[in-house]
């Protein structure tokens, strides 16, 4: 059995087949069912959607819009991405770790507490976060090197500043 | 609507011109333009390595047009049968005046152009399905005899040759030329013959 060739010298034009046709037939006459079928719930829906609208039309007064802004504008910070970011830089095998993380989503600051094993480490960690794309400034608040004989001697706090157009 | 496949009219092309082109029926009515082997030009493109696109297999094909036939590409159509499981494509080419303007004529006098074909492809696609890979298969019309070799599913050749009533030959002959052309036995292939002369190759 051969294939058919496809060699035809007519003008190129969308052609219509019956099968198209019968498809399309049994498409209008579902979409036509499906219409009546949904059109009396839908009425008696728009009436209720129209009365509830009417009962709520009262604005929002300011305490409760500063409240939605606030609320909005703290899930629009990076905290996942500042999240990965720490990770890296206090992750396993890092020259420091995390012993706290404190939060002020309000004024989008990050608080870091940590242990390091030198000053010098410390002192280039508000550089090494700057440049993470999430955050938008990193601040050395204090360091303090215990005489003990402590495994990780220097302690430090940084301040985080998320970037909040990230 | 009808669902039923809608028979189309034919419309001749013989080597002296298409027979006159009556007005359609009803605006639409579909018109077939079946113009003879005798005016029609074949040949078997070897399927080529690393062609990019549409454009390229045209340029191809028109390329081994002038190199078979010497004439101007551009004052033809031609056709080329690019099926992805074959190393060999059969090529067509007619005048270009039956594939562009004679449409246009025929559209203009409220007909609707389904196929615009040679013969010798027309009987082929009616027949495909029944054929062995192995198969000459022939049209003995009262214009020409058309000879097509298939071997493995593959174009191996084709030639259009006079028509039985003027040959000077036999068809057993013809085909034994045309195989020995395409270094082929002839004992290899079943010929199927179709046309109004078929009676003629028996």
């Amino acid at each position: 059995m051969l294939k058919p060739l496809a060699i035809d010298f007519a003008p190129r034009r969308k052609t219509v087949r019956p099968a198209s046709w019968l498809a399309s037939g049994a498409g209008a006459v579902l979409l036509v069912v499906a219409g009546f079928a949904w059109l009396p719930p839908a009425h008696v829906e728009a009436s209720h959607m129209t009365e509830a609208s009417q009962r709520h039309r009262v604005l929002p007064d300011d305490d409760s819009a500063q409240a939605v802004d606030i609320a909005v504008r703290e899930l629009n910070l990076p905290w996942l991405a500042v999240l990965d970011a720490l990770n890296s830089e206090f992750g396993p095998g890092a020259d420091a770790v995390l012993l706290q993380v404190d939060t002020d989503a309000q004024r989008a600051i990050v608080r870091l507490e940590g242990e390091a094993n030198d000053a010098v480490t410390v002192q280039g960690y508000p550089a090494r976060l700057r440049a993470r794309a999430p955050i938008a400034e990193a601040t050395l608040v204090g360091q303090e090197v215990r005489n003990d004989k402590h495994p990780r001697p220097v302690r430090f706090v940084i301040e985080l500043r998320m970037r909040e157009d990230a | 609507m009808s669902l039923r496949k809608t028979e189309a009219t034919i419309l001749h092309v013989t080597r002296s011109g298409p027979r006159p082109l009556e007005k359609a029926p009803r605006r639409g009515s579909l018109l077939d333009i079946l113009v003879t082997d005798s005016v029609a030009r074949y040949w078997i493109l070897e399927r080529p390595s690393g062609l990019a696109g549409t454009a390229e297999l045209d340029l191809l094909a028109a390329e081994r047009f002038t190199a078979i036939y010497g004439d101007d590409p551009d004052d033809w159509a031609i056709r080329v049968d690019p099926s992805p499981w074959s190393e060999r494509w059969l090529t067509c080419a007619i005048p270009a005046r039956y594939a562009t303007e004679l449409p246009r004529t025929a559209e203009a006098e409220g007909w609707r152009v389904r196929q615009v074909q040679s013969r010798y492809i027309r009987e082929f696609n009616r027949c495909c399905r029944q054929l062995d890979v192995n198969t000459a298969f022939c049209v003995a019309a009262r214009e020409c005899t058309t000879i097509g070799l298939i071997v493995a599913g593959q174009w191996r050749g084709i030639r259009v040759h006079p028509p039985l009533t003027h040959s000077t030959v036999g068809f057993d002959t013809l085909l034994q030329r045309d195989c020995r052309q395409a270094d082929l036995p002839t004992a290899a292939l079943r010929p199927v013959v179709v046309g109004s002369l078929r009676t003629m190759a028996d």
